[in-house]
């Protein structure tokens, strides 16, 4: 079975027209369906990010359009604001469009947010790690807690159950159990 | 890489019409329907469908719309059988003055979905 990267193997070379146009539609994809997951991602309805644009919901519809080509850089520049990103322009080869190609999912286009950015973990978090990286180096030896105990007891022993906790219960097969701590 | 769907495209015996509509577009409007197609192959239907498959008058048709020099609407239908994981192309009209040319093409990718449903061995082909 031919794969996408063959298909474009062979057809991308040989018609310059036919691959200036693949990527420009490429690149209106990548745009339009990036938007609005990093949208959905932060929980912005369209109304909201009309207002950050100081434009319409129509107009935020409009830029999600798969078949909108008509957006320009100051504009994507003011949705990057909107959604607390920076925008990133790059000159490519077509070598690299099948990547693109394969990049149309979510959890490709969806992107850290400041506060969730691990190149900026807060200075205490880096403290902990730190700390804990030390007593490692010291032979500090982690014993995992041994699971709770459970005890079961035949239906009616409700004397011994009482005696050792309050916290018990039933099962669906009626025996009852107690967590014992 | 695996493919997230399975593309299929109408055969009818030939000539194979479908393909010799595709292959008969400009560079550039064949360029943008292949970006489309290889989108929903690549990534399947679920963040994609409801952008690149738009809803037409009639009911499990769809339409994969590229504007250019030609306003081709590539007529289709997710499924006939998985919705999520296959895609048939039906048909392929263009659109002038709002109205698909030819006029019954909704029809002909009706009939067609009908006859690939009856029959996915006879009436359909892998597309790639």
């Amino acid at each position: 079975m031919s794969s996408v990267r063959d298909e474009l193997k062979n057809s991308l070379p040989t018609d310059s027209e036919y691959r200036h146009a693949y990527a420009d539609e490429i690149l209106n994809l990548l745009v339009c369906t990036q938007m609005r997951v990093l949208r959905e991602q932060r929980g912005i309805t369209q109304e909201a990010m009309a207002a950050a644009l100081d434009t319409t919901q129509t107009a935020v519809s409009r830029l999600e359009r798969v078949n909108y080509s008509a957006w320009n850089i100051r504009t994507l520049k003011k949705v990057a604001k909107a959604l607390d990103l920076r925008l990133r322009i790059t000159f490519e080869s077509f070598g690299t469009l099948w990547k693109d190609v394969q990049s149309l999912k979510r959890h490709k286009l969806e992107r850290y947010k400041i506060t969730d950015d691990p190149e900026f973990a807060t200075a205490k978090d880096t403290t902990v790690e730190e700390s804990a990286a030390t007593e490692t180096t010291r032979d500090f030896k982690v014993v995992p807690r041994p699971p709770k105990q459970i005890e079961m007891f035949p239906p009616g022993d409700a004397t011994d159950i009482d005696q050792i906790s309050s916290r018990d219960s039933e099962t669906h097969d009626g025996a009852r159990y107690a967590l014992v701590g | 890489m695996t493919d997230a769907i399975t593309v299929f495209r109408y055969f009818g015996g030939p000539p194979d019409d479908v393909q010799k509509f595709i292959n008969e577009l400009p560079s550039s409007e064949r360029a943008r329907l292949n970006v489309k197609i290889h989108a929903l192959r690549t990534n399947g239907v679920v963040l994609l469908g409801s952008n690149l498959l738009t809803d037409t008058n009639m009911p499990h048709i769809k339409e994969i719309v590229v504007n250019g020099r030609v306003a081709v609407r590539m007529l289709v239908c997710r499924g006939p059988f998985d919705g999520k994981t296959e895609l048939t192309l039906l048909f392929g009209a263009a659109e002038r003055d709002r109205k698909y040319v030819p006029k019954n093409a909704l029809k002909i990718a009706d009939d067609r979905r009908k006859l690939v449903a009856s029959d996915p061995t006879r009436w359909r082909i892998k597309h790639e």
